[in-house]
């Protein structure tokens, strides 16, 4: 058999994939030297740039490496989490309306560490700090726990998907119960408490990027990285299973396993950056809606592009929380919240409409 | 050579295929006809692993299939399911999907120009970079079976492929696989639940009644008293202009 010449216009569609990936980075890029200039302190552009190369001043350099860098890396991070749990997540329940947070694994998570920060020694809250701050002491237990809350939601849902009849709508009522579930056994634990563990743990769930340091970042940002290898190296077996279950049995997938499997390390990654910053809703929804338009359904591209459109939307998020009412830092959580809940209704009204 | 012994299979306790066998040769298209709830399509999900069967063999070229892992058995059979779910993919993408049995790290020159080959001899290739969910029913179910083809299978199972198409794309798609059964040589299993398109486009039979073979062979097996068996109505096959149909009381 003679092998024709693959068309060019294949080549050129596939070119502008890649083009939309990049432009895409560069903007990341960009978003995170906004970010770095955008602040109540008022340094210009330029000694930012300094500071960042370990020139100019002490204050400077002081609030560029150990308040806006930290700030940044851990927004990044944490956006392509959750981006990265929510485009696996609306792939394999095959739900469009499916994260982390709608599906009520991040409030698992967050009782989870919730446990984890006022039972088991895994935080001390700083009376008297400013805002009530809470210092994770134990980041490992932490994220064992908020994995632990996590991963007990992901099993619910996975159950309800393999019962018959479970309907995308299903699911989401399922999370809105779980959610629900988990929320009111958090507040539990809140009336029990003392007054100040009470304002650290409300404090702690309003969601903040301004409270991790190095050693959480890393483990964030490994954990993600780890886990978007996984994912990527399963590409093609998300683009198979966008045709169901058979055809993807019938490509040589093993659906249930990966299934299983997905689901387990979206929830380890989502539930490991509600454990360190709280819950942020609607990132894990928005971004991989937001890439698809970009780049398209194929997880060939849409895997790499759903964190970066998810770590601009946090940098962006955390931006406007900083500056809108500064010297105020609102909390990123409402923020994401008010982002994403119309965009969350949109779906839902589209969903309606679609024949 | 395809060849099916005894193949069983249950649903919980309520038993579906029993001791199901046929054989099938490459080149040939057989038409899977039974009454709904016959187990046509459990046979055809059997084949391919989506389900396991209870008991029975599958052999192709005198390969158990059921002991090979699923990418091994994803590269001697390939499916097309009775619905298709359309999504935002093109039609390249879908078909280039074919190769997922074969895919190491990433796609080679081979994958693609194969694909090539395929979009052009489905007539798709015209509509290679448009979305899925932007072809009509016909160019859909070509599409799969473009996928379906990518994958180099021994056998290709059908299931019900053109239940949803109006009688032009019907012909087009059953004619289509009839040729690329022929030209590829490979054995083709259709479920299907008209007589007319199947006498038309199949050169062999299997009749399930209660998940067991009524009949198996050539276009003789399809007698008016066959077609009462299974499908419980009178009726009869007739030669018309050298063409049979059949034709129901």
């Amino acid at each position: 058999m003679t092998k024709p010449a693959v068309c060019a216009e294949y080549r050129n569609y596939i070119r502008k994939k890649w083009l939309a990936l990049l432009a895409l980075a560069v903007f990341l890029l960009v978003s995170c030297v906004l970010s770095a200039c955008a602040g109540s302190s008022g340094l210009s552009p330029r000694e930012i740039l300094l500071a960042l190369f370990g020139l100019g001043g002490d204050t400077s350099r002081t609030i560029v490496w150990n308040v806006r860098i930290p700030r940044i890396a851990t927004g990044a991070a944490v956006g392509a989490a959750l981006a990265l749990a929510g485009c696996v997540m609306q792939n394999v329940l095959r739900n469009p309306l499916a994260s982390a947070s709608t599906l009520g694994v991040s409030q698992g998570a967050s009782f989870g560490a919730a446990v984890a920060i006022v039972y088991l020694g895994g935080g001390v809250s700083l009376a008297g700090s400013s805002a009530g701050s809470i210092t994770v002491t134990n980041p490992y237990l932490v994220t064992l726990c908020a994995f632990l809350g996590g991963i007990a939601t992901t099993a619910i849902i996975l159950l309800l998907s393999r019962m018959a009849g479970a309907s995308p709508s299903t699911l989401i009522l399922a999370g809105v119960a779980i959610s629900s579930l988990f929320t009111g056994a958090t507040t539990l634990i809140q009336y029990f408490c003392d007054d100040v563990t009470v304002s650290t743990i409300v404090y702690w769930t309003f969601g903040s990027l301004g409270r991790t340091n190095g050693r959480e970042i890393a483990l964030i940002a490994l954990l993600c990285a780890a886990a978007f290898l996984y994912f990527f190296a399963n590409r093609w077996n998300y683009n198979a299973l966008e045709g169901g279950a058979s055809t993807a049995t019938s490509l040589g997938v093993s659906v249930p396993v990966l299934v299983l499997v997905s689901l387990s390390v979206c929830a380890l990654i989502a539930s490991v950056s509600v454990a360190f910053v709280g819950c942020i809703n609607f990132i894990g929804l928005l971004a991989p809606h937001i890439a698809r338009r970009a780049v398209g359904s194929d997880h060939r591209f849409l895997l790499p592009a759903a964190p970066l459109v998810g770590a601009c939307l946090m940098l962006w998020a955390d931006m406007v929380s900083r500056t809108i009412a500064a010297p105020t830092v609102l909390p990123i959580g409402a923020l994401t919240s008010f982002l994403g809940a119309p965009l969350f209704l949109y779906l839902i009204v589209k969903r309606r409409a679609a024949p | 050579m395809i060849q099916v012994s005894g193949l069983s299979f249950s649903y919980g306790s309520r038993p579906v295929l029993h001791d199901v066998s046929f054989s099938l040769s490459p080149g040939q298209l057989m038409g899977v006809l039974g009454n709904n709830g016959a187990g046509k399509s459990t046979l055809i999900t059997c084949l391919n692993r989506i389900r396991t069967p209870c008991a029975g063999s599958v052999s192709i070229d005198g390969q158990n299939v059921l002991s090979l892992s699923r990418l091994e058995a994803a590269r001697q059979i390939s499916y097309v399911g009775q619905s298709s779910v359309p999504s935002q993919m093109t039609v390249f993408d879908c078909v280039l999907l074919g190769r997922r049995p074969y895919l190491k790290w990433s796609v080679t020159q081979d994958d693609l120009s194969l694909c090539q080959s395929v979009l052009r001899q489905t007539g798709l290739e015209p509509l290679q970079l448009r979305p899925l969910n932007q072809l009509s029913g016909g160019e859909l179910q070509k599409a799969m079976l473009a996928r379906a083809l990518v994958q180099q299978p021994k056998l290709l199972l059908l299931d019900e492929p053109t239940s949803s198409l109006d009688p032009r794309n019907q012909h087009e798609v059953m004619e289509l696989i009839r040729q690329l059964v022929s030209q590829r040589n490979i054995a083709g299993l259709i479920v299907i639940h008209d007589l007319n398109l199947a006498l038309r486009y199949c050169s062999h039979f299997l009749l399930l009644r209660d998940g067991r073979v009524y009949a198996c062979g050539g276009p003789e097996v399809l007698t008016g008293d066959a077609i009462f068996q299974v499908y419980g109505i009178h009726g009869k096959v007739l030669t018309v202009d050298g063409q049979s149909v059949a034709l129901f009381a």
